[in-house]
């Protein structure tokens, strides 16, 4: 008998019954036969076992999706995702904003700027701008969120914000060692507002969500101590899930960046624009 | 249809037919470059590519297959080329190996049982990593993503017959292997080599 037989045996391919019953009767009484069949189907088992299947990174589908998205396409599907993150009922949430800025208000008067803020990140709302940048940050990285507009160049990119229905100015640095990847426009409280992707060199993302500072509190919420902060002058950052979340203001807008690459790399980048 | 909504319908097919597959590919292509790097790029041409030539992909047919097929040529055009030739098999030296341990191992149980539970998950993954190309391929189709021998056979382009004496031999290959290290780091007595 060819010994390759014993190969399909294990691997249930022969569906012959004579063939099949003709194997199972010389296993019976070859040995040598029986130890290949021991070590066919030892290692069969050991291998779906003991060797883990590796999932392709969430970063490199993210990726991929953008390279091959046509350009602003306006698909149903990313617009309905968009509208379930970013569009939240406002009068839900009214009580619990109203009772924040209260306590806001009332701790203001004692704190120095110069302390950094501590935020609670499992107590965030949806309404705030801390919460939307991490979680706009997952769905890219979940490759569930893409760029509207897929474009390497900032002036294009701000172009796309001021077209489109940003009513501020916005920033869109170019760094040496990231690449411009696109952007999305969202749209909070019937306000539409920028975020920008960069992919790294070795396929890190660096997400960026910027809000002129007068809109902070009217259409989007931010601790009012954290933007206290970056008035004076500061730059706030935090590990979060292994990430790091940056606040920064740029100009007149208080960015968010969001980042899996080095920290110390992407806190020179973005607090020392200004 | 405007060139626009062409371009949008095929971007949605392909994101439907080809993209749940990326995590199939990727496994794959990290097995077949032993690099997490290289498997981004192979992985990422060959759905660059893939989506290139999407209009050509008759509907209805294998996706999976058709990007298997895409990411073996990139890797054999591209990734292989400026490196080495498939690797030669000495196999004749496996033969010899596998034969002085059969006579003594009629009743493989034990031996099986002392390999089984001594080796870790990463010295095993090292052992499939260490087999030729074409070995190492037909393991990780068959017994790592369970594909039967015809998906395996169009996938990589080659007969039926061939996927069958190729997976005999690179689990032979794989047994000595193991046999071998697990020898070495004392987990068999001697009287079983």
């Amino acid at each position: 008998m060819n010994n390759d037989l014993i190969t399909a045996y294990v691997d249930n391919e022969i569906s012959d019954e004579s063939l099949l019953n003709r194997i199972r009767e010389q296993l019976n009484n070859d040995n040598s036969l029986k130890f290949d069949y021991n070590v066919q189907s030892f290692c069969k088992r050991i291998v779906s076992k003991k060797v883990k299947k590796i999932p392709a990174p969430e970063y490199l589908k993210s990726k991929i999706l953008s390279e091959i998205t046509p350009k602003e396409i306006s698909s149903k599907k990313k617009n309905n995702f968009l509208l379930d993150i970013f569009y939240h009922p406002t009068f839900s949430f009214a009580t619990a904003i109203v009772i924040v800025i209260a306590i806001v208000l009332i701790t203001i008067n004692r704190y120095n700027f110069n302390s950094v803020p501590e935020i609670d990140i499992t107590n965030l709302k949806p309404d705030n701008m801390f919460f939307q940048a991490i979680n706009n940050y997952s769905a890219i990285i979940k490759g569930q969120l893409t760029p509207q507009f897929i474009s390497d160049n900032s002036k294009e990119i701000c172009n796309y914000f001021s077209s489109n229905g940003v009513n501020y100015s916005t920033i869109v640095p170019e760094f040496k060692e990231w690449k411009l990847l696109g952007a999305v426009i969202s749209e909070d409280k019937g306000t539409k507002l920028a975020h920008h992707v960069y992919v790294g060199n070795n396929n890190q993302i660096i997400y960026v969500f910027q809000v002129n500072e007068s809109y902070i509190n009217h259409f989007i919420d931010l601790d009012t101590e954290l933007v206290n902060y970056l008035d004076s002058g500061n730059c706030y950052s935090k590990i979060y899930n292994g990430n790091l979340v940056l606040f920064s203001k740029i100009e007149q807008n208080i960015c968010a960046v969001v980042a899996n690459d080095d920290f110390n790399y992407v806190k020179n980048n973005f607090c020392n624009l200004n | 249809m405007t060139e626009a909504e062409i371009q949008k319908k095929l971007y949605e097919d392909f994101e439907r037919e080809a993209i749940p597959h990326m995590d199939a590919l990727y496994n794959f292509a990290f097995r077949l470059t032993g690099d997490s790097d290289e498997a981004d790029d192979l992985v990422q041409e060959t759905y660059l590519r893939a989506f290139r030539f999407f209009d050509k992909f008759e509907q209805g047919t294998n996706c999976k297959a058709w990007l298997f097929r895409i990411l073996k040529n990139t890797f054999i055009n591209k990734y292989r080329k400026d490196t080495k030739e498939p690797d030669k098999v000495d196999y004749e030296e496996v033969d010899n190996y596998y034969e002085n341990i059969k006579p003594s191992n009629a009743d493989s149980a034990h031996l099986e049982k002392d390999i089984y539970d001594n080796l870790l998950d990463d010295e095993v993954s090292e052992a499939v990593n260490s087999l030729p190309e074409d070995f190492r391929t037909v393991i990780i189709l068959c017994d790592l993503e369970g594909y039967t021998y015809e998906e395996i056979a169009d996938f990589i382009d080659i007969p039926v017959g061939t996927v069958r004496s190729r997976l005999h031999r690179a689990r032979k290959m794989l047994f000595t292997r193991l046999h071998k290290y697990a020898s070495d780091k004392g987990y068999i007595v001697k009287e079983q080599k």
